[in-house]
């Protein structure tokens, strides 16, 4: 028998919950990172999340001015 | 960093680069030295504060997230520079994938997903006029117009937050666009309703005029990699004397900030 859609929906939210990974810690692939910036993106106004740019691919660089 | 740069602006909007500053520096010292490269302007993110971390000691490293918030890769990014711009090739060039939708739901994400939200409705309403008795297809249905309604609620707030915070050009753009895509809707047009009767107004139209100079000033801060910093640091700062008390000032308060330390950064 076919999982119905509604046992399948609950076991998609399930499944997005464990891999929600919390703020500031370390990801692997399969992740889905939510994050808000206090003070925003300065280049981007507007935007204060990482779930502002859903739709689109998001490279996040980490660097240093040093 | 500078390949990252020149993604940002190849693919434009298609995508988001966001850089982090991981060595402790602050904002007043970041933007200055993004400035002197004349990275600033591209359409790229800035900040200080990180999202998350990547299990590796050495800078610069990244980590690459899909459109629909998975993280698909992450590592050094010079390194991995050629996969990542195969991955985002793939993404930009794909349509976004929904797996488990009924059949009935499909032209109504199809809009949806191009961002035709008043058709996304009305094909909404066809579906619950056709599967008034299925239960099961009206509860992914309500879903459906849930996520409509959160997408345009969440850009008419950014548009909010363009004209509280002086980008009145930004916002009329965003506005115009949001406006089309809502039209024949009228669950929808009401979403815009607040946003639409702040952009109405005569100190809204100041508001654009006054911005469109200081845009001016701004692109050729970015331009000129803050070239002759201290002058236009000048400039900017009449212009938040004259629009003391507007969000514009603090605009140009913040943009005078770092054309004047430009001079201070190390080549």
């Amino acid at each position: 028998m076919r999982p119905s859609l509604s046992i399948v929906s609950v076991a998609a939210a399930a499944a997005l919950a464990l891999a929600t990974a919390p703020a500031g810690a370390q990801i692997q692939v399969g992740d889905r990172p939510e994050f808000t910036f206090r003070d925003g993106l300065y280049g981007v106004p507007g935007a204060t999340s990482l779930a502002d740019f859903r739709g689109k691919p998001v490279l996040v660089d980490f660097w240093g001015t040093q | 960093m500078p390949t990252a740069v020149k993604l940002q602006k190849e693919y434009g909007d298609a995508i988001q680069v966001i850089f982090v500053e991981v060595q402790g520096h602050s904002m007043d010292e970041v933007l200055p030295f993004a400035l002197k490269r004349k990275w600033l302007g591209s359409g790229v993110a800035w900040t200080t504060e990180r999202p998350f971390r990547v299990d590796l000691n050495g800078i610069p490293n990244y980590a690459l997230i899909s459109p629909d918030g998975e993280v698909v890769s992450w590592g050094y990014s010079n390194q991995d520079h050629k996969k990542v711009v195969e991955l985002i090739e793939g993404f930009v060039k794909s349509k976004p994938q929904r797996e488990d939708l009924p059949k009935p739901l499909v032209k109504v994400y199809k809009e949806f997903d191009k961002g035709e939200f008043a058709k996304a409705w009305k094909e909404a309403d066809k579906v619950e006029a056709k599967y008034a008795e299925d239960a099961q297809v009206l509860r992914f249905l309500g879903d459906a117009r849930r996520e409509v309604r959160e997408t345009v609620e969440r850009r008419s707030q950014r548009i909010s937050w363009l004209v509280e915070n002086g980008y009145p050009l930004l916002a009329e753009a965003q506005w115009k666009d949001l406006v089309k895509v809502v039209k024949g809707a009228d669950e929808l047009v009401a979403l815009v309703a607040d946003v639409t009767a702040r952009i109405d107004t005569d100190e809204f139209a100041d508001m654009k005029k006054a911005a469109r100079s200081l845009v001016k000033m701004e692109q050729a801060l970015y331009e000129s990699g803050g070239k002759d910093g201290e002058k236009l640091a000048k400039k900017l700062r009449k212009f938040a004397e004259d629009h003391a008390g507007t969000p514009l000032a603090a605009r140009a308060t913040q943009l005078a900030d770092i054309a004047a330390k430009v001079g201070s950064v190390r080549a």
